[in-house]
């Protein structure tokens, strides 16, 4: 085994947090089978794996326990949305002693074997690491990232590394995000923070949504995130287009975000100039 | 194919037997082949002279030669083999056969100078033998004399390339073949057989990002068929394999053959109803199988095809490819075609209903230095495919630029198109629309920027002056 060594207390250094919402049975079995492969490939450190159910009653706990016996299942009781969930986790993560690294980990996706073993391998390669994601698969997300440094202008919340030290300087995620949009504000502040955010693309998760049905409350919700982000980076236009979008798409009335000056070092890094891909696309 | 001498130098039969069958081996004759007993013994075979048309073997006879004569062949059927795999389960079996299949007897007899060949076509024949466990050994075969009606000479020969494009056994007049036992390959109904060309040695990288995207497909049942030439190790594959079928969503197995005939053997092994081709270093979307052979099983199209990306990518350290760009490819609505000509990467972007192609044969050549089979162009004259048209599905990776990628040998000039004449009514009528589109597009484009410019002082009469120059030039 390599990366970071065991807790004081003989746990794990790396945790790794999965929320729930009503997800199917077949998918949870996928995800696990993907773990058990990360666990005995070569180098892998050891981790745990820690259960948020959000969704409106218990059946996945029988499920979880069926495919990963001894799991650690939670249930929330109520739906926190994606940031929430896990910042709960993140807290708890970190609030343990010698816990370095803890990995959100979208449950209908499928791990590569070497996924846990390159993020964390990755995140160890430099001491001013704050996040590090998984590379998208089969289809890559198109934004940039430099194939010598690894950088990128943002990390996707799919399976996402976050440090102990993006922890403690950036915080987790801003719980307002109810889903979507989290992961690109969380990266542009710790980059902001003058930490690096980075791809591991040996780490790769395979997630498809591209032909993922239409769902009118998903693109209402994107877009109200969206409007969310554009006002916190103080983006008129943008969030301006995004709430015209979200009233088209027949969204329920809502506070509009006020729209904030951010500091100049927040201000530097945020990208509206791109529409929801907030980076110049490769392709 | 032999020349109508060598058939004529001998009876085929009697040369096809003599030249496979070694001295003392133990030969059952069945029907009119009792005549090469003679020959037989003094070779110090064993022979045993079956006494009726079908073949039944003495108490402690175990053949290792079966030979049928003409009546054997003739009633040859489903219940005759499963006798004589039972009766003589290792004998190799040796006949000829007039094939009632040819095109001259077929064109004969459609313009009615001569009545229906009488026995089986020699597609009929192997497919009897395949379904019923046995594989070629051997087969010589003589053509088909090039005129044998009195149809207008272009018109015999169209007939004729149609008949060989669907079964190049229609070009077959008589053949001499040694078939031997083999596992059965009945098509499972459903399944789908994605043969997996391993035959270019990707890298390990590459290798296992092509099967952790297969391990994640959506269609099922997949049968993953790995084929690689002789000698080249798969070992790596097979571990991966192993690691990925605990997802539970596939079987799959390696084939070796000799280099060149590995994706014929591939193809030969399938034993799925739908078959597909993949390159190794491939990749392909969840939804990709899934979409094809629903739009094969919801329409009456014999093979589908998706729109895919050319990958370009550049290999970083650890041998994963750093992608550059990805171009979609076939563009537009419909598949016509010059993308089947242009593109010949289509081959790893199809799958064909291999119970609506009757004989055409799928196996094709292994490719070679970046270049691909021409099976899409050879589907395409006979079969109108069916596009998915959308969102690319599947990635063809190749490094460098996709202008690489050649098909093996470009399509004969002479290949035929089968097509209803409203089909070319349709699609001359659709490019002519096009081109009236585009005109009308360069019409208004020209109009707008006439419109710009025209408000900008003496930058209107310079471009006008411009253009008339360019158009003198052009006009001698």
């Amino acid at each position: 085994m390599s990366g970071p060594g065991p807790t004081a207390a003989g746990g794990p250094g790396v945790w790794l947090g999965i929320v729930l919402y009503r997800n199917p049975e077949r998918e949870l079995e996928r995800l696990c089978t993907s773990l058990a492969w990360n666990r005995e490939a070569p180098g892998a450190p050891a981790f745990g794996v820690k259960w948020l159910d959000n969704s409106p009653d218990e059946r996945l706990r029988a499920v979880v326990a069926r495919c990963m016996p001894g799991a650690d299942y939670r249930f929330s009781g109520a739906n926190l949305g994606f940031g929430a969930a896990h910042n709960r986790l993140m807290a708890e993560a970190f609030g343990t002693p010698g816990v370095r690294h803890y990995v959100c980990i979208n449950p209908d996706g499928v791990l590569h074997p070497d996924c846990v073993r390159a993020l964390v391998a990755e995140a160890e390669r430099r001491p001013d690491t704050g996040l590090v994601e998984a590379r998208l698969f089969p289809d890559e997300h198109p934004k940039p990232y430099d194939p010598r440094t690894r950088e990128t202008p943002w990390c996707s919340g799919c399976v996402l590394l976050v440090t102990r030290e993006a922890y403690t300087r950036v915080g987790g995620f801003d719980e307002r995000f109810f889903m979507y949009c989290e992961d690109v504000d969380l990266s542009w502040r710790a980059r902001a923070a003058g930490l690096s955010v980075r791809v591991a693309p040996e780490a790769r998760v395979h997630h498809y949504t591209v032909t993922r049905e239409l769902s009118a409350t998903r693109e209402r919700m994107v877009r109200r995130s969206a409007a969310l982000l554009g006002a916190k980076y103080g983006d008129a236009a943008f969030t301006r287009a995004r709430l015209r979008e979200y009233a088209e798409l027949g969204g329920e009335p809502f506070a509009a975000p006020e729209l904030a000056k951010p500091e100049r070092r927040l201000a530097r890094v945020a990208d509206f100039g791109h529409h929801f891909d907030f980076a110049r696309r490769r392709w | 194919m032999s020349t109508g001498l060598a058939r004529e130098a001998g009876g085929l039969l009697e040369t096809l037997v003599l030249g496979r069958v070694g001295a003392r081996a133990r030969v059952g004759l069945v029907g009119e082949a009792r005549g090469l007993a003679g020959a037989l013994r003094e070779r110090g075979c064993e022979v045993y002279e079956a006494t009726g048309p079908d073949w039944k073997a003495p108490p402690g006879f175990s053949a290792s030669f079966v030979v049928l004569g003409e009546e054997g062949v003739a009633r040859l059927d489903a219940t005759a083999l499963a006798a004589l795999r039972h009766g003589a389960p290792e004998a190799e079996v040796l006949f000829t056969l007039r094939n009632a299949g040819a095109a001259s007897a077929l064109l004969e007899t459609l313009v009615g100078t001569a009545p229906a060949r009488p026995g089986l076509s020699e597609t009929a024949l192997l497919a009897l033998l395949r379904e019923a466990g046995y594989r070629v050994a051997h087969r010589q075969v003589w053509p088909c004399a090039p005129r044998t009606t009195a149809l207008a000479e272009d018109a015999e020969r169209s007939l004729r390339a149609l008949l060989a494009q669907l079964s190049p056994s229609t070009q077959v007049e008589e053949g001499a073949y040694a078939v031997v036992p083999d596992a059965p390959a009945a098509l499972v109904p459903g399944l789908l057989s994605v043969v997996l060309w391993c035959g270019e040695a990707p890298s390990q990288g590459l290798l296992d990002e092509a099967l952790f995207s297969l391990a994640c497909q959506e269609q099922h049942p997949l049968e993953l068929i790995l084929a690689a030439p002789e000698g080249q190790d798969l070992s790596a594959a097979r571990a991966l394999l192993e690691r990925y079928a605990r997802l539970g969503t596939f079987t799959a197995r390696t084939v070796h053959a000799a280099p060149g005939g590995v994706l014929a053997e591939a193809v030969r092994q399938a034993r799925g109803q739908y078959l597909s081709f993949l390159d190794a270093r491939c990749v392909v979307y969840p939804g990709h199988f899934t979409r094809l052979v629903r739009a094969l099983e919801e329409g009456p199209a014999a093979w589908a095809v998706a729109r895919a990306f050319h990958t370009e990518w550049v290999p970083t350290v650890g041998g994963l490819p750093y992608v550059r760009a990805k171009i979609p490819f076939p563009l537009g609505e419909r598949l016509e075609l010059e993308h089947l000509l242009k593109d010949p990467a289509l081959f790893l972007a199809l799958v064909v209903d291999r119970a609506r192609v009757g004989a055409l044969p799928l196996a094709t050549d292994d490719p070679a230095g970046g270049r691909l089979p021409d099976l899409p162009v050879r589907l395409g004259a006979l079969f109108e495919p069916v596009f998915v048209a959308g969102i690319a599905s599947c990635e063809v990776r190749q490094e460098g630029a996709p202008a690489s990628v050649r098909v093996t040998s470009p399509p004969a000039a002479e290949t035929w198109l089968l097509r209803t004449v409203a089909v070319w009514e349709e699609r001359v009528a659709r490019a002519r629309e096009e081109g009236l589109s585009a005109r009308e597009f360069r019409h208004r484009l020209v109009d707008d920027l006439n419109a710009r410019i025209r408000a900008v002082p003496g930058v209107h009469a310079t471009v006008r002056a411009l253009a008339e120059r360019l158009k003198q030039r052009r006009e001698p």
